[in-house]
């Protein structure tokens, strides 16, 4: 699965962006699949909550904002082309 | 209105009091007028007796002596005027007058007031006279040779015992009168006191004082059972209108909050002229803070469900290994942003029959805490434990602890501790938890010591491993 720079391999579990290897924990696999499955698409954070989590409820300390943080960190903190972004009070949206 | 209740309730007491002296007086009226028309019966049959008695006396010294010596017996008793009690009169077979002996003021009786047929058993007559109140009572009978003999005898003596007896029963039936209205009285205050107790209780709650209890009389009869589940019942109350209002207050605050911050973005929007980035800017934060209230009002909605029993629960067999641990997986991540260790403790498998989604809500919010409570470089543990007949699931934490007089509160909705004031949350999580174990016939309790951390303990009944029929349906609604 390709966005952009960005490549997951769902079999191995690698992501790799312009060819660096990423490292991520499970839970922050299956968020960065689920925003490159629906990348361009504005996702809520009640949507990931639901397919990342299988909550439907919201948890008081925001969860999706502390893994959308870190993923963030791994994936755009070296590059100067912004992926992932914070539509504030929207939600995120994976961009290539 | 209180005033209507007072007047009724006195209404009530005064019929009781009535009921209560009629009863009484009308029994004791009952009773002595018994026993005065007994007592008359006696006393008049002993003057009649008395004067058979004398007839006998005189019929028998006609019948041994001889009707001449009888005469000459009643005109020597006339003569000497030796009975002024009795009245004597002779008569021969045709009704002419032979003898009398009588005082005076009986002469007038009539001659023929024994014409009727007589016999030789005693027939009575009665006279009186129009100047004399005295009755003569009569007796007649025919004795020897056919004449007849006619003795009578002055009542006023009879009548003035029997006179006397019923002064004394009226005065003693005026005075059970008088102890039945007083008895009745306070047989009614007596009846009525809790009655009236409650009343006035009512009426001071009436007036907003919540704390009002009817005192109680160790009595132990119906009416303190009574007393006993009214004031358990206003206690119950009066937990439910605090912890609304407090719920009111909690809420309406922090409802506040969310929407000032809402109102102050779109005003400073409002402000500037650009209209462009500011605007969206406000919208985004409007947006942010609806989805704050709705949260809030979810959760409050969820609680309320919970609690009144209507919370649709999806049952089914739930591995508790596996959803704790990604509920600890979860909180990993934020326990891992603030410097926080979270520890998970978990067994090979432990399974029950749950909904899921509530359980995890459930779990997810007392981590939630603990990691919020904790200060950076402390630890926070979660660990499950498998038991045959339930499963238990601690929650610890390196906080500041809960003060002893807050413990019993934590669950409350919307409660928070004062020193927890500063730390955002919406003081509906533990009630969310206690709610949600609640519906799942489960419990959570807390142990903790001020500075010593908290330990928050779920307690789940466990699914038998063996007996795995179809899922059972909702257990609630």
């Amino acid at each position: 699965m390709c966005v952009g720079e960005l490549r997951m391999n769902r079999l191995s579990r690698e992501v790799t962006r312009a060819g660096a290897p990423i490292v991520l924990q499970p839970r922050e696999f299956a968020l960065l699949e689920y925003l490159m499955r629906h990348s361009g698409a504005v996702l809520s954070k009640s949507m990931i909550l639901e397919s990342v989590w299988d909550y439907d409820f919201d948890p008081q300390t925001n969860v999706v904002d502390v893994l959308i943080c870190r993923l963030r960190s791994k994936l755009d903190k070296d590059y100067e082309h912004k992926m992932l972004h914070t539509l504030r009070g929207v939600g995120y949206v994976l961009k290539p | 209105m209180s005033s209507s209740r007072e007047a009724r309730w006195r209404s009530t007491s005064l019929r009781l009091t009535a009921w209560y002296a009629v009863v009484f007086f009308f029994s004791s009226v009952l009773l002595f007028g018994l026993t005065f028309s007994f007592l008359s019966a006696t006393v008049r049959e002993q003057e009649r007796r008395i004067v058979s008695g004398k007839i006998m006396d005189y019929a028998a010294i006609a019948q041994n002596q001889g009707l001449d010596v009888l005469l000459y017996v009643i005109r020597q008793e006339a003569e000497y005027e030796v009975s002024t009690d009795f009245f004597l009169r002779l008569l021969d077979s045709k009704g002419n007058v032979l003898a009398q002996a009588a005082p005076l003021w009986w002469e007038d009786v009539p001659p023929d007031i024994a014409s009727v047929n007589l016999d030789e058993s005693v027939h009575w007559f009665s006279w009186s006279s129009d100047e004399l109140e005295s009755e003569l009572v009569l007796g007649a009978r025919r004795i020897a040779g056919g004449a007849v003999l006619l003795v009578g005898r002055d009542r006023s003596d009879t009548e003035e015992l029997l006179g006397t007896f019923q002064t004394v029963f009226l005065s003693i039936i005026l005075f059970t009168g008088i102890l039945g209205v007083i008895g009745g009285t306070l047989l009614a205050r007596r009846t009525l006191r809790p009655i009236s107790d409650l009343s006035r209780t009512l009426a001071a709650i009436e007036k907003g004082k919540l704390d009002a209890r009817v005192p109680m009389r160790g009595g132990g009869d119906e009416l303190d059972g009574l007393v006993r589940l009214f004031n358990a019942m206003l206690d119950r109350i009066r937990t439910l209108v605090t912890g609304m209002s407090e719920t009111l207050d909690n809420a309406a605050h922090d409802l506040r909050t969310p929407i000032t911050r809402m109102r102050m973005g779109i005003e400073a929007a409002l402000r500037e002229r650009d209209g462009g980035k500011g605007d969206r800017e406000a919208l985004a934060g409007c947006a942010e803070e609806c989805e704050r209230i709705a949260t809030m009002l979810d959760t409050l909605m969820d609680i309320s469900e919970a609690e009144t029993g209507v919370m649709q629960l999806t049952l089914r067999e739930v591995d508790l290994t596996v959803l704790v641990a990604e509920v600890a997986e979860t909180y990993g991540y934020i326990a891992e942003e603030k410097g926080v260790a979270l520890d998970a403790r978990l067994p090979e498998r432990v399974s029950v029959t749950a909904d899921a989604g509530r359980i995890r809500q459930a779990l997810a919010n007392l981590l939630d805490n603990a990691v919020k409570y904790t200060p950076p470089g402390g630890n926070v543990g979660i660990s499950l434990e498998g038991f045959p007949d339930r499963a238990v699931i601690r929650v610890r934490d390196d906080g500041p602890g809960i003060a002893l007089e807050d413990q019993p509160r934590i669950f409350d909705r919307l409660f928070r501790c004062d020193k927890s004031r500063s730390v955002r949350g919406l003081g509906l999580g533990l009630s969310l938890v206690r709610a949600v174990l609640a519906a799942h016939e489960g419990r959570v309790e807390v142990e903790s010591a001020p500075g010593r951390g908290a330990t928050f303990i779920v307690t789940l009944p466990l699914a038998s491993p063996v007996q795995l029929g179809p899922p059972s349906k909702s257990r609630c609604g």
